[in-house]
């Protein structure tokens, strides 16, 4: 045989196998390309969302109230379906065939979350609704008493507290903090062991040349009733007085029991600072006062000890606490449990079999530190295999949370600080 | 002779697909990749930074349009901004001009965009405000090589029937003038 018919013999058969080869291969970068061309468009659409999210609720003063916000976010939803629709070039198209491949669509705010997804109706049938409020909330039980607690982001919590043998109901919401038992500086406030007084710092975030003196000294009342529930040690108190210590700035100056503050200057203080960790104090006191009378004094019981707050177990955002890591399994259980159940209602009206992508550690951490859209997108097909996939996005300007991270203080250098500024030590700090 | 002859020529023809039309149409294809990634770009460009700063300006436009030609092909470049309707829509009582999602939107097309870019009386631009929609879909209507060479091998004809096409759109965020 001729090396001509070896050749010939040869490239019919390689050529063949080259060209299956190249398509194929050209299929799969199709896919690929299709696959980041979609993830740009449902990014794009879900920041449409977060925008028309954020000028809705902050443009709407009664954006806090839920019907007005269940009205904020639907319009959000409305532009998540057009957007997505132009975004793929099916402007004008029906929500409902856009959202056919939208599983769920999550709303993560403050203490909650709102879900918009397929809901079955009475006729049977399924269609997409925004699903009431869900809080992250967890039951704690023992015995006959109940404690349910919401969680937020933040230090926040509202607590409803039943004990069922003594007919006992309570229910309050605040801020938790770690009391401060010596005098070490806490977030600006002190306070003093021995004369058991609370303390404001003059220049709040001032730790150098601190003396009594210099400070706003605020003597707490023996006994006090905040909106209408009883704080530790019930004894009778004004009803002038409760209100006295609500307001945000008040000259306590003239009052005389059960609140006096003294200042080395006649000047009049902001108290917002020592107001919030005074009532934070006066709720984590009634808080573990509750976990105490449920599970015992230094009880052994689980719960009791991520939930009960002290120097070593920190409610503060971004502590490594035995408190936050509850929370954070609450706040995933109560998520991922109403997602499993979208998904489950959406496999039944679209008879795919969609599975609901893993949410990564990181994705956890963005949606427990801010506000959150996360939008989830199936069933388009790649060419070689069928989309799925989903994309969280943040939303920094809205009414609703604050990170600290993004808090500015203006000192009286006239510069702004963060918190844990180097700059701020002498700084005395006039405002937000 | 006559089998001779025969694998000469079926060779000279394989050698001929092989040495040249395989690599030139390599090439064509990696160039509309090129140019579908350039076009691509400057489309999202365009519209991202309609997006920020709220109006479609001619000179955006023009820098939009001649970053297209720099490819090589020509294209059809085709606009459309949805503008929300300020009047209530009928579906709610109370709803606020300034709500996003609930309103009617209407939309204007290219060539009233292009209208008023090249009108004097308009200042040569098309202010949006912060809620609008703009959507640019940008396809080639020449025949690029690689369609050529692909015609080589199985027709293609139509209207339809670019090889580079980039669309971007998305919600202005800023009211500009």
């Amino acid at each position: 045989m001729r090396l001509q018919d070896l050749v010939i013999i040869f490239i019919a058969i390689a050529l063949p196998v080259i060209i299956v080869l190249s398509v194929y291969v050209g299929y799969q970068v199709d896919t690929a390309t299709l696959q980041a061309m979609y993830d740009n468009k449902l990014v794009d659409a879900t920041h449409d969302t977060i925008v028309a999210f954020e000028i809705n609720s902050t443009s709407n003063k009664y954006s806090a109230l839920s019907d007005s916000m269940i009205r904020d976010i639907e319009a959000s939803i409305n532009i998540f379906s057009s957007s997505l629709a132009s975004n793929l070039g099916m402007g004008g198209t029906s929500e409902a065939n856009i959202m056919a491949n939208v599983p769920a669509l999550l709303f993560t705010l403050n203490d909650g979350y709102y879900i918009y997804t397929p809901v079955r109706l009475d006729n049977g049938t399924f269609s997409h609704s925004l699903k009431p409020y869900v809080y992250y909330t967890k039951e704690y039980t023992n015995g006959s008493k109940r404690m349910v607690i919401n969680f937020s982001l933040d230090n926040y919590v509202a607590v409803y507290y039943y004990d069922s043998l003594n007919n006992i109901y309570e229910s309050k919401a605040g801020y938790l903090e770690v009391i401060a038992n010596n005098k070490t500086a806490n977030n600006g406030l002190w306070v003093s062991s021995n004369t058991e007084k609370y303390y404001l710092k003059d220049g709040a975030y001032d730790s150098r040349n601190r003396k009594e003196s210099d400070n706003v000294e605020i003597v707490l009342p023996e006994e006090i009733k905040y909106n209408g529930i009883q704080i530790k040690n019930a004894k009778s108190v004004t009803n002038e007085a409760v209100e006295t210590l609500t307001r945000h700035r008040v000259d306590y100056n003239k009052t005389t029991n059960p609140t006096t503050v003294k200042t080395s200057t006649a000047e009049e203080k902001t108290i917002n600072a020592y107001q919030y960790y005074y009532e934070a104090c006066q709720f984590t006191n009634w808080f573990n006062g509750k976990l105490d009378e449920m599970f015992g004094i230094n009880s052994s019981n689980d719960s009791y000890k991520a939930l009960y707050i002290n120097s070593s177990n920190s409610p503060l955002q971004g502590a490594t606490s035995a408190f936050n890591d509850e929370k954070t399994a609450v706040i995933e259980e109560t998520i991922t449990n109403n997602l499993l159940q979208a998904m489950s209602a959406y496999n039944r009206v679209s008879n795919m079999n969609f599975q609901m992508p893993q949410l990564t550690g990181e994705d956890w951490n963005t949606i427990l530190n801010n506000v959150c859209v996360i939008s989830f997108l199936q069933g388009l097909p790649l060419g070689t295999a069928v989309y799925n996939d989903y994309v969280i996005l943040t939303s920094t300007e809205n009414n609703l949370y604050v990170n600290e991270k993004n808090i500015y203080f203006i000192g009286t250098d006239n510069s702004y600080h963060r918190i844990g500024c180097s700059h701020i030590n002498g700084t005395i700090i006039t405002r937000i | 002779m006559n089998g001779e002859t025969l694998t000469t020529i079926v060779g000279i023809f394989l050698a001929a697909i092989l040495i040249f039309i395989f690599p030139m149409m390599s090439i064509a294809d990696r160039n509309d990749d090129i140019a579908q990634l350039s076009v691509q770009t400057s489309v999202a460009e365009f519209v991202n930074n309609v997006r920020k700063t709220g109006v479609i300006t001619e000179d955006a436009y023009d820098s939009l349009v001649t970053k297209l030609g720099s490819t090589g092909n020509t294209y059809d470049v085709l606009m459309e901004v949805q503008i929300l309707d300020e009047n209530p829509s009928k579906k709610f009582e109370n709803v606020g001009d300034d709500k996003i999602g609930e309103n009617i939107y209407y939309s204007e097309y290219t060539s009233q965009i292009i209208d008023k870019l090249g009108s004097d009386a308009d200042g040569h631009k098309y202010p949006l405000k912060s809620g609008d929609k703009i959507t640019v879909t940008v396809s080639n209507t020449n025949l690029t090589m690689s369609q050529m060479l692909k015609n080589f091998f199985y027709s293609l004809t139509g209207n339809n029937t670019y090889s580079i096409v980039a669309s971007q759109s998305g919600m202005v965020v800023v009211t500009g003038s």
